[in-house]
């Protein structure tokens, strides 16, 4: 990059508040949550799996909203986003999808409507999981714009993994969920190997200063340590108080085959902690 | 003076800003973008990747349960 016009940056940063970003994981945990609500639904998986869920993606569909409304200042300006639907903006798309995510979210707690409007809020669910990723890829800012093609996928997997540990922690000791979280961090690893490997100058964001740290500080926890913390051997380890070495990290990373764990949130935490701090 | 540059955008997907410069030297150096797009041409590629990525969540999901029946 040549020095630019007397040192002022080219482009002008994005005029986001921290509600934005905050969004991007409420948003993309609430529709994770929907689409495990259906599916277990639909699977016929027992106990409160489903409803539970439901509740989740319920209740962070209006904190979505909020969240939104913060960044807008007024919440009447949340009304205007819905006056016109413009496909060729994704953040029209995206209101438009917020607003019947809510809708079919809470229609699904009513007994009546519950697994028809279950299934559809999935749908929608589906939407909100992976059109962040355009919503920041399809901009002028080089560091996302390159990445528009592995952005959705990073934003899926990242919501349907916080969505299966936000059920994980509230008990569930469910083994789909696990698989869930397993494959959700596998792609997160495949992910950010891929981009740690090319070597484009608007890449930088991602490797100095300090977002660089957060990204990659983020990326380890999101991908090879979670894949690590929910690996059935790391779950017999923390169980038996056997210690593995870190070794087990990469040994983990290149293991695709996970066989089923018996783990609960605060197993969890308690491996992670002890092993990774 | 061998070093002059015009910088016009009328054939990339702009389309023309009706502003056009002669400047010496790199365009850059003035705050004009070397390879200038309009954000919207990421669309397709991002709405495509979205899709697949929103098949393989429903794919993956309905694979771990019915994985575990």
């Amino acid at each position: 990059m040549t020095s630019t016009y007397y040192d002022v940056p080219l482009l002008k940063p994005p005029a986001w508040t921290w509600g934005v970003p905050l969004y991007f994981f409420v948003g993309g945990a609430a529709g994770g949550a929907s689409l495990i609500a259906a599916v277990a639904e639909w699977s016929g998986a027992d106990g409160t799996l489903a409803p539970d869920a439901r509740w989740i993606a319920a209740g962070g569909a209006p904190i979505s909203a909020a969240l939104l409304t913060t960044d807008l200042g007024r919440p009447e300006r949340f009304v205007n986003m819905l006056r016109v639907f413009k496909p060729q903006s994704a953040m029209s798309v995206g209101s438009w999808t917020l607003a019947a995510f809510s809708a079919t979210t809470t229609g699904a707690l009513l007994p009546p409507l519950g697994k028809a409007a279950g299934t559809t809020s999935a749908a929608f669910g589906a939407i909100m999981l992976t059109y962040t990723g355009v919503l920041i890829g399809a901009t002028a800012i080089p560091v996302w714009n390159e990445n528009v093609h592995p952005l959705p996928a990073h934003f899926a997997a990242s919501g349907l993994a916080s969505a299966a540990a936000m059920l994980t922690l509230a008990g569930y000791d469910e083994p789909a969920l696990n698989d869930i979280a397993l494959g959700a961090a596998a792609v997160e690893t495949i992910l950010g190997a891929i981009v740690e490997r090319r070597t484009s100058k608007a890449l930088a964001p991602l490797r100095e200063g300090p977002s660089g740290w957060i990204i990659r500080i983020g990326g380890v926890l999101s991908g090879p340590s979670a894949r690590h913390a929910r690996h059935p051997e790391a779950v017999r380890v923390a169980q038996g108080g056997e210690c593995r070495g870190a070794g087990g990290i990469a040994a983990d990373a290149t293991r695709m085959d996970c066989r089923r764990p018996r783990l609960r949130g605060r197993e969890i935490l308690i491996r992670y902690f002890s092993h990774h701090l | 003076m061998t070093d002059a540059v015009f910088w016009d955008s009328s054939h990339t997907s702009i389309g023309g800003t009706h502003a056009m410069f002669i400047v010496r030297g790199d365009p850059e150096a003035y705050n004009l973008p070397a390879t200038a797009e309009v954000p919207t041409t990421y669309l397709g590629d991002g709405w495509r990747s979205a899709a697949a990525a929103a098949l393989l969540a429903v794919a993956g999901t309905a694979a771990a349960f019915l994985a575990r029946r």
